[in-house]
């Protein structure tokens, strides 16, 4: 039970409770009374009911006019909180001027995607431990601090980030403008899902309240978080319902993140045994995650002849199957 | 003389609750769509529908290999969406429903489908919201059932006015030995539905989770799933993946394969 009450407390957005403040003469005493008296006390009783029926019972008040009129009032309150709806030539127009393609750091993959990370997306990155997965997402993230000129957040859950390492992966010599890029790169330690959900909305609010004086320079482009499974697996033991509704509301937040920013998403995830003959694997944190990624990608590692591949196991505009050799980079220049 | 391109210039509603939705590949398809038909050639001409009908001598003009660019606007420009991050701002849109289809029907568009992917999505958020909804007299807690009947009492009441289809997506979210994908779809009271008294008795492939209220709701449903790859001769193409579509809703006998290329699905077998 009290595990149950701090997720309640920590992420107050799960469990809406948003209540507007009514100014209107229209929603006066005898407005509010009638609503109550019919089981509505917040804009999320009204959202449960039907409408048409409380307007019947409106009808046989004395004052029914002014009550159907609030009644009116309050869908256009929640017509005004609704997104607006925007056709296909307008979606097409965001994606082209804001959610731009952002290099891989690797040819090879950047030619597998067509282009790279796309902004606006979530991008996952599965495979088994000592694959180089945290390679690949140090890569990308000098990839963009350099050739994107972004910023880069990257939240670390297993104390693997390199500063070195990514240094490494630029390719100037040049030092003043090495310092330049490594500064635009953000690296925090988060141990726990709680940690990792309150660094979200943070983050959101902090993008919100930014001015945008000069759009493009030094916006934040990437956020990396690896590995995700490594702060969800804890959560997820047993059939309740808790862990996965954590998830989702990880899931969902990443999701909002990218699009309302213009920000890609990648994170990591590792792989389990995915049962029957062969010794198969499957990516990690079962069936519903699955719909939280756009892109869906496979690494996969030869330790004998120090082979890479990447393949796509699935992306919202291309089929799924194809795969790429990735160059790995050695430690030393 | 014209090109039949089929279609019937309605606008699609597009709720989407995935977040997942990728407007380039639905320009991929309807362009590729376009550039067949153009590809197809000229249709009997008096079979088209009068907003379908390009004159003779525009579409001569074009090249072979190009497409109507103008068309393709207009097409692009009927597919409405909107995104939902959570179940009350689903109530909320479903809610505001009617008074934005009559504000679109006064301009002269019809709509055709309201499209949701998909409705398990907030499954699990909702039942913790069950857990932890606090049952006072008299209020409706914001649970899974609640959430759930009010949607299908919205969608009732749209489809008691509207002449429209609604179309709903639905994901498996427990490990199955089949993964598999839902279709569920439902007629408004306008279109002519055949009662099918029969049912077998079969086991369902999948686990149900949607409450009863929903599935009294629907009454279509498809399930797809992914089948062994198919060797793709006419392309050349190495392997695509296949994937099979059976009706279990009326319940048919015969299962559909199809694969997915440029153009959308295309049914093999």
């Amino acid at each position: 039970m009290i595990v149950v009450l701090s997720i309640f407390h920590n992420i107050p957005s799960l469990v809406g409770c948003r209540f507007v403040r009514l100014e209107n003469p229209i929603i006066d005493a005898s407005f509010r009374y009638f609503c109550a008296s019919h089981g509505i006390v917040t804009v999320e009783d009204f959202l449960l009911h039907d409408v048409e029926v409380l307007a019947a019972f409106a009808d046989r008040q004395t004052n029914s006019d002014r009550l159907k009129e609030g009644i009116t009032v309050m869908l256009s309150l929640v017509e005004r909180q609704c997104r607006p709806w925007l056709n296909g030539m307008e979606l097409l127009e965001d994606l082209q001027r804001n959610k731009q393609n952002l290099s891989t750091g690797d040819r090879g993959t950047d030619s597998l995607l067509k282009g790279g990370f796309r902004e606006g997306q979530v991008t996952e990155l599965v495979g088994p431990s000592s694959s180089g997965k945290t390679q690949f997402c140090m890569q990308a993230a000098a990839s963009v601090a350099e050739k994107h000129a972004g910023r880069v957040l990257y939240l670390d859950t297993g104390n693997s980030f390199s500063a070195r390492r990514i240094a490494q992966f630029g390719s100037s010599s040049d030092t003043s403008l090495e310092q330049k890029v490594m500064s635009r790169i953000s690296c925090h330690t988060v141990y726990d899902i709680y940690t990792m959900l309150e660094t979200l909305q943070g983050l959101d609010v902090t993008l919100r309240s930014q001015v945008q004086t000069n759009v493009n320079e030094h916006r934040l482009r990437l956020l990396v978080v690896d590995s995700i499974s490594s702060l969800i697996t804890p959560i997820l033991g047993g059939s309740g319902s808790q862990g996965r509704a954590l998830m989702v509301a990880v899931g969902y937040m990443l999701k909002k993140l990218a699009h309302e920013h213009s920000i890609a998403i990648l994170v990591t995830n590792h792989t389990v045994s995915a049962g029957g003959e062969g010794g198969k694997t499957k990516p990690a944190l079962g069936e519903t995650w699955k719909s939280i990624p756009h892109v869906r990608l496979m690494l996969s590692h030869d330790h004998k002849n120090s082979n890479s591949t990447i393949s796509i196991l699935k992306h919202t505009s291309m089929p799924s199957g194809q795969t790429m050799r990735i160059t790995t980079r050695k430690d030393n220049r | 003389f014209g090109i039949h391109y089929g279609g019937l210039g309605k606008l699609v509603l597009f709720l989407d609750l995935d977040c997942r939705f990728d407007v380039l590949r639905l320009s991929q398809m309807l362009k590729h769509r376009l550039l067949q038909a153009n590809r197809l050639g000229n249709g009997a001409w008096w079979q088209l529908e009068e907003s379908n009908v390009r004159n003779f001598r525009a579409a001569h003009e074009k090249s072979n290999t190009a497409f109507d660019e103008e068309l393709y606007v207009s097409c692009m420009k009927r597919f409405l969406y909107v995104r939902c991050y959570d179940s009350l701002e689903l109530l909320s849109c479903l809610k505001t429903l009617d008074y934005r289809i009559r504000q679109q029907e006064s301009c002269g568009s019809q709509v055709g489908v309201l499209m949701i992917d998909s409705i398990g999505a907030f499954h699990w958020t909702d039942r913790l919201s069950s857990l932890l909804a606090l049952e006072t007299q008299n209020r409706k807690s914001l649970s899974l059932t609640n959430v759930v009947e009010t949607i299908v009492q919205e969608m009732k009441k749209l489809l008691q006015v509207h002449s429209l289809v609604v179309i709903a997506t639905k994901a498996t979210i427990y490990e199955e030995k089949y993964p598999t994908n839902e279709n569920n779809r439902k007629f408004s009271s306008n279109d002519d539905l055949s009662g099918n008294v029969a049912s077998k008795a079969q086991q369902p492939p999948f686990r149900e989770f949607m409450p009863s209220s929903w599935q009294a709701f629907v009454t279509h449903k498809l399930i797809t799933r992914k089948s062994a790859d198919h060797q793709s001769l006419q392309t050349g193409q190495k392997s695509l993946s296949a994937y099979s579509l059976e009706w279990l809703q009326p319940q048919l006998s015969s299962i559909d394969q199809f694969i997915v290329d440029d153009s959308g699905i295309v049914i093999v077998s």
